[in-house]
């Protein structure tokens, strides 16, 4: 019998996995056992054991090979291979590969089928579920890409019927005596395609490669030969680099010679398009080596015209490959065939049934009971709201790198907000301010909506969830800056529970941190005194995963950061030049004071209690409207507070449920941001006419405040029964909640708010028109202050703008050159006695603006006068008249363009670079199919058993 | 589960929410009490000096009055010419760059005109004395420049009273000048006194009477737009057939909380008639004002007043009876007020009276001039709580230290008159004799030109 004379060869790799001296000894074994005896055996040991080594002297070997450790298993097994003579037929085998007792009898039967039969492959199931198939033939598609036909599968005998195959795995391989050394593992595969490769290879010189169903080899994936089994993460990189190389390399032998440089030119807009793919399928790790992998297919000439060689003189039999090949209706079944079992633990959502529906289309009608004139505005102004850019191009240049829109000639980085500010604009691309309407017309409903999703984390009970609703709806520091108006804040409000909603899970899954890497950004970008917290809170959690060994998802939590801190990156280096490091923390937009909480213990209380404001939630003047007497409301006001205790409470007393890792970590965050806030109220880091501008502490309590929610609603949750108290409590604390927030549903009524109907410009029309029909130039415009001195800003375009506000002016310190240079100008302006020639035209500047001040008397009103009738008086100026918003001069000479032509190269490597870093977290955070299904094998809740926190 | 593993489990959740409100009470307690070092933010200013420009200083040449026409009594002939000097290193004679403004063809005011980088060292004064049956007593004038506003809290409208309000625009532009009339009925611009075109180089002078109407305490605001002028108020006083005294007024020092009226002088103590009178406004809020009036010398007030004010209404204050003497009132309030008082020589004959407007504060150095025509004194107020020192050159050349809450006179002789002070004081050059008697206050060389604050 020819097939008796067969020689094993079997490569063993100590170093490769714990188990792999159990699986050598076992393989050993079971060719000792073999019904059909071995000639001979080959063992080559690729690095030094010496319990390997004596096993292997001890199996009866013919020959043991030792060989470096980094030998790969074709380079092993074409060494064994050599030593051989032509007689033998060759079994590949690997320390991992135990075939069954009657496996090579089966095997070697199969030769006998025809001379033209090279190639037997055994079928591979794996060793701990022996009844799921590890391989069974392996195709291609018509370009070149891999597929196992049966690979995952539960073999119930489904494809024993097959015989001929295009490949198959390379483990368990048996060769006909004679054939050629070619035919052999190809070292340039790196491992991967090996067997598909010799199959095409056989095919190509007309030989077949035959499927033997009833030989079973137990194969336990050491990655000894073919790939490992992806246990750990360097195994799955390991996978993505040498699939991507063989598929490439293969690419390039088998293609006909005067393509190559075609398909080497192709590799680079291929590498792109994967790596988007790669990040869309939530699998980031896969970038990187299938970039490396590219490179190096495309680099490694002399190897690839080795394996071409190989392949020269058999180019001819294509058509025996193309028979073979998957066609693409298989290969979506063979793909799309998830066979993973899925146990979905997660409920339905119930956001209809359970009321989350009905919770928005109230919050929206009391939207419309608490702003009832909102839509008869056409631009809405007041406080620190500023019109928006009329068109995108300048609203999108306002978040780019360069010319600020203030100041002379500041070359500054956008603040974040810019872009955030560009992107609302967006929205509404006729006219982008109406965005800002449509955000408060809409703000109420949409934290209505955060809330409720952001209490799916806490509670599974519906009613439980619309408490949660509730509180971040009627949040007293929403209230305020809604109706003082701040708009960052009011964007921070909105966006922090979607953040909480996919931040606490974001170590779970890469679309969950890509969302909160996105949310966070525009968090930071809107408040980024509460987002350097959250990034902190972030890192500790990293931290815990890495001491934890949880590296995927350290990985996870770490990527949650990267998109923020890349957006902030330019401005915080800026800051960083500037010693002002901490001024990154300023809060963007309009530099806006407002009504603040004082600073004192009682002012700081209150804070604690969500007043930034120092209104006592609105409730003094509400019962001043309401008719009470004065006294009555002084003594009332300090127990106004009284109405957040019932959450209070609940919150402290959440630390004795069963789920306290959870609400441990809520109190203390809820301690940490209120600590914060108070902090904040006393810092002042921008400066807007002379006066310094406190952080905005709104969100930061906000954040505490989710936290304090949070932990109150896994209280409630865990109060199993009685029920009725259960119910009892939270109707008691939605009451308080609810009442707490009258004064300020009812402020706008009462006609107590910052909100005001436009304007569309705060310079005068006369500048706005002027400015709009596409005249450059910019207004100096001048504010006499009470203290005698004068505040100047230059303002560019036809309004002052949020996008155009700039965090690295309003925090700047000391006095630069350009201070100096506007201070002369200034000085000269307002001097009566001065003649010297007017210089505004040579500075850009086209107008000048005397704002009015308040009071008819006083140092501000007399330097006011003065200014203006030294203004009059100038030879150079024309005077336009009072104006509404001021006395108005424009300059007769044409003023000198702006021009920055250095910064452009700064702003377009700054842009890319943001760019693609958003780009990365949105494919990273784009739901797909298979995302969603994992989701799902996950509860919604955090620390409800079967999560992992 | 075993009993043991409850148990640890209770425990571990009794531990758990006992620490969890601990740590949290724990960071809300230092949340209040903590003193957090925390950064503060603090505007940028620039100091900035404007460039070299042309000062001018406008000094009265005719005292005009109204009615001394025969045929027109509502004509605003010139009733005599001041005697115009000056002093100050900045303008000699190679230099000097005078125009002259007429009016109605008299010479109706010097223009003195100085090009400087540096605080204009420049003052100039006048004085007349009239003795005709209309109009006689003493007046004198500080060359003064131009201003966007001007406050007169001292209009008499007494019968026998005449006022002119005298507009001159030594600029280069026309100004438009209203002018606002407090009075019982609050502020009032009448028909005829908004709109009022000075012409460049021009001056312009209005019968008071057609401002006001009966109101006895009237407040003048005068303000200019398009280019500043300089205003003042010339008056006589008839009283039966004896003329009792001339005035010009000049603006007062700009409303502010507190007002210090030096050098009040008190010839004789007059009992019946009034003799001191205060005109107090204040301009945009209702106040409580207190008024206290000092003798030089001396700490203690020797009278003592609170008035309550309306906003925008003129309030009149008659002080009781003063011994001779120099007085300074000293009116504070919390918002801006203005203020004058009225004093009259008041012997049988030949008497004199004067309006004294309130003085600005001097921080470091003064220049002014002392006319001739009636002895002078000089009366230095220091409203602040450290001695001052102040060194006086020029043509009177005296240190004097002034207590903290005192005031000090010091007679003066005429010609330039220069002040270094150590700290904030107030002061005016008073001119008294027994039918004479006027004060000028001297004003700082911030009124004329200085730094500018600017800042973002």
């Amino acid at each position: 019998m020819p097939a008796a004379n067969v020689h094993a060869i079997v490569v063993a790799r100590p170093d490769a996995r714990d188990l792999g001296y159990a699986h050598f000894r076992e393989t050993l074994d079971a060719l000792r056992a073999q019904t059909l005896p071995i000639a001979g055996l080959t063992v080559v040991l690729c690095g030094s054991d010496k319990r390997f080594a004596t096993l292997a002297n001890e199996s009866g070997a013919t020959t043991v090979l030792q060989m470096d450790p980094h030998t790969s298993y074709a380079v092993a097994v074409r060494q064994a291979a050599k030593r051989l003579d032509d007689e033998s037929a060759v079994w590949l085998l690997a320390q991992d590969t135990t075939p069954a007792e009657d496996a090579l009898k089966q095997l070697a039967s199969q030769l006998d089928l025809g001379p033209s039969v090279m190639v037997v492959a055994p079928k591979l199931v794996r060793k701990n579920e022996q009844d799921v198939l590890a391989s069974l033939g392996v195709s291609m598609t018509p370009g070149g890409r891999a597929v196992e036909l049966g690979a995952g599968q539960f073999d119930q005998g489904q494809h024993d019927a097959r015989t001929d195959v295009l490949g198959a795995d390379v483990r368990g391989l048996l060769f006909r005596r004679g054939m050629h050394l070619d035919l052999l593992p190809d070292p340039a595969l790196a491992g991967a395609d090996e067997g598909l490769d010799i199959g095409v290879r056989a095919h190509l010189d007309a030989h077949r490669v035959v499927i033997a169903p009833k030989a079973r080899v137990l194969v336990s994936g050491d990655g000894v030969a073919g790939m490992p089994e992806p246990k750990r993460g360097s195994d799955r990189r390991r996978i993505a680099y040498a699939s991507r190389l063989a598929q490439l390399h293969r690419r390039l032998t088998y293609a006909p010679v005067l393509l190559v440089p075609l398909h080497i030119l192709s590799f680079l807009p291929i590498l792109l398009w994967r790596a988007v793919t790669a990040l869309a399928d939530k699998q980031p790790h896969r970038v990187l080596p299938e970039a490396g992998a590219t490179i190096v297919a495309a680099t490694r000439w002399p190897t690839l015209a080795r394996s071409r060689s190989g392949l020269n003189r058999s180019r001819g039999g294509w058509v025996n490959v193309d028979s073979l090949r998957v066609t693409k209706a298989q290969r979506r079944t063979l793909l799309g065939n998830d066979t993973d079992d899925i146990t979905n633990v997660r409920r339905d959502l119930h956001f209809f049934s359970g009321g989350g529906a009905w919770a928005v289309l109230a919050s929206l009608a009391a939207s419309v009971v608490m702003f009832p004139l909102l839509l008869g505005w056409p631009v809405l102004g007041g406080g620190g709201l500023l019109p928006m850019r009329g068109d995108l191009g300048q609203l999108w240049a306002d978040a780019a790198f360069g010319l600020r829109g203030y100041g002379l000639g500041y070359v500054a980085p956008a603040d974040p907000f810019a872009g955030v500010i560009a992107v609302l604009g967006s929205l509404s691309p006729v006219a982008p301010s109406l965005a800002i309407q449509m955000l408060w017309l809409l703000a109420l409903p949409l934290a209505t909506l955060g809330g409720w999703f952001a209490a799916t984390r806490f509670t599974e009970r519906s009613g439980l969830r619309l408490l949660g609703a509730l509180a971040w709806t009627v949040a007293p520091t929403f209230m305020a800056a809604l109706l003082d108006p701040r708009p960052a804040a009011v964007l921070a409000h909105l966006v922090l529970p979607w953040l909480v909603y996919v931040g606490v899970v974001a170590h779970r899954s890469w679309g969950y941190a890509g969302t909160a890497s996105i949310l966070l950004a525009v968090l930071t970008a809107c408040a980024p005194s509460l987002g350097a917290i959250i990034i902190a809170f972030a890192l500790v959690g990293l931290l815990v995963a890495m001491l934890s060994r949880r590296f995927t998802g350290a990985g996870r939590l770490l990527w949650t950061v990267i998109p923020t801190l890349a957006v902030f990156a330019p401005l915080a280096w800026r800051q960083f030049r500037e010693s002002n490091l901490v001024a990154v923390l300023a809060d963007p937009g309009a530099a806006y004071q407002g009504a603040r909480a004082s600073t004192d213990m009682q002012g700081s209380i209150g804070l604690l209690m969500g007043d930034a404001t120092g209104s006592s939630w609105g409730w003094p003047n509400f019962l001043s409207w309401l008719g009470v007497g004065g006294d009555i409301v002084t003594a009332l006001t300090p127990f106004i507070f009284v109405l957040a205790a019932p959450i209070l409470l609940l919150a402290l007393a959440s630390g004795f449920t069963k789920r306290f890792f959870v609400t441990l970590s809520l109190l203390v965050g809820a301690g940490v941001f209120g600590v914060a806030a108070v902090a904040a109220a006393r810092t002042s880091l921008a400066v807007f006419n002379g006066e310094p501008v406190s952080v905005w502490p709104g969100s930061l309590w906000a954040a505490g405040w989710l936290a304090l929610v949070g932990a109150a609603l896994v209280t409630l949750d865990e109060l199993a029964r009685p029920a009725a108290v259960r119910r009892g409590l939270a109707a008691v604390a939605a009451l308080a909640l609810g009442l707490s927030a009258v004064p300020s549903v009812t402020a706008v009524m009462r006609g107590e708010h910052g909100l005001t109907n436009g304007p569309t410009s705060t310079l005068p029309a006369y500048v706005a028109a002027t400015l709009q029909d596409g005249e450059g130039g910019a207004t100096l415009v001048l504010t006499m202050l009470e203290d005698g001195s004068i505040a100047q800003r230059i303002v560019w375009g036809a309004s002052d703008t949020l996008g155009a506000q700039s965090t690295v002016l309003a925090t700047r310190q000391g006095i630069d050159t350009e201070d100096t240079q506007i201070a002369n100008v200034v000085a000269d302006l307002v001097t009566p006695e001065s003649s010297a020639p007017i210089t505004l035209d040579s500075l850009g500047i086209r107008f000048v603006l005397v704002e009015p001040v308040v009071g008819s008397a006083g140092v501000a009103a007399t330097t006011r006068e003065q200014a203006v009738s030294a203004l009059t008086q100038r030879a150079g100026l024309q005077t336009v008249g009072e104006t509404g918003k001021g006395a108005l001069w424009q300059v007769e000479a044409k003023p000198v363009p702006r021009t920055d032509a250095a910064s452009a190269s700064k702003a377009t490597i700054i842009a890319i670079g943001t760019a693609l870093v958003l780009l990365i977290a949105f494919l990273v955070a784009l739901p797909t199919r298979g995302s969603v299904r994992a989701a799902r094998t996950r509860p919604r809740g955090v620390g409800l058993k079967g999560g992992d926190e | 589960m075993s009993k043991a593993k409850t148990w640890v489990r209770h425990s571990a959740r009794l531990a758990a929410g006992l620490a969890g409100i601990a740590v949290f009470g724990a960071l809300g307690i230092a949340a209040i009490t903590a003193p957090i070092p925390t950064p503060q933010a603090t505007a940028s200013a620039v100091e900035a000096k404007p460039p070299a420009g042309t000062t001018r200083i406008v000094c009265t040449d005719s005292f005009l009055a109204l009615g001394r026409d025969a045929t027109d009594a509502g004509k605003i002939t010139s009733a005599g010419t001041f005697a115009v000097q000056h002093s100050g290193t900045g303008l000699d004679a190679a230099q000097e760059a005078t125009s002259t403004f007429s009016f109605d063809e008299t010479k109706a005011a010097t223009v003195l005109s100085l090009t400087s980088t540096a605080a204009p060292d420049l003052a100039g004064a006048a004085s007349i004395r009239l003795s005709a049956p209309d109009a006689s007593g003493f007046a004198a004038t500080s060359c003064s420049p131009p201003q966007n506003e001007s406050w007169f809290a001292g209009v008499t409208t007494d019968v026998g009273a005449t006022g002119v309000l005298v507009l001159t625009n030594p600029g280069q532009v026309d100004a438009t000048v209203s002018v606002t009339v407090y009075s019982a009925m609050g502020p009032v611009v009448p028909p005829g006194a908004s709109g009022i075109v000075v012409q460049a180089g021009q001056t312009t002078a209005i019968a008071v009477s057609s401002l006001i109407g009966t109101d006895l305490s009237p407040v003048l605001r005068v303000k200019s737009s398009g280019t500043p002028v300089v205003a003042s108020l010339q008056s006589t006083m008839v009283k039966g057939l004896n003329p009792v005294g001339i005035d010009v007024l000049q603006s007062s020092a700009a409303a502010s909380p507190t007002q210090v009226i030096p050098g009040v002088h008190v010839t004789t103590k007059l009992s019946g008639a009034p003799s001191t009178v205060l005109r107090i406004l204040a301009v945009d809020k209702n106040e409580t004002a207190t008024v206290a009036v000092y003798r030089a010398g001396e700490t203690k007030a020797v009278q003592q007043a609170t008035v309550e004010l309306t906003a925008g209404i003129p309030e009149a204050l008659q002080l009781e009876a003063l011994e001779p003497g120099d007085y300074s009132i000293i009116v504070s309030g919390s918002s801006a007020v203005v203020a004058s008082a009225w004093q009259t020589t008041a012997t049988a004959k030949n008497t004199d009276y004067a309006w004294f407007a309130a003085a600005p504060t001097l921080t470091e150095s003064a220049l002014a001039t002392v006319a001739k025509g009636a002895p002078a004194s000089l009366h230095i107020v220091n409203d602040g709580s450290a001695p001052a020192t102040v060194q006086l050159s020029g043509d009177t050349r005296k240190s004097v230290t002034v207590a903290a809450g005192t005031s000090a006179v010091v007679p003066v002789g005429p010609g330039e008159l220069r002040l270094e002070t150590s700290d904030p004081v107030s002061a005016s050059v008073t001119y008294a004799a027994a039918n004479a008697l006027d004060g000028l206050p001297v004003f700082g060389p911030e009124s004329v030109a200085s730094t500018v604050t600017v800042t973002h």
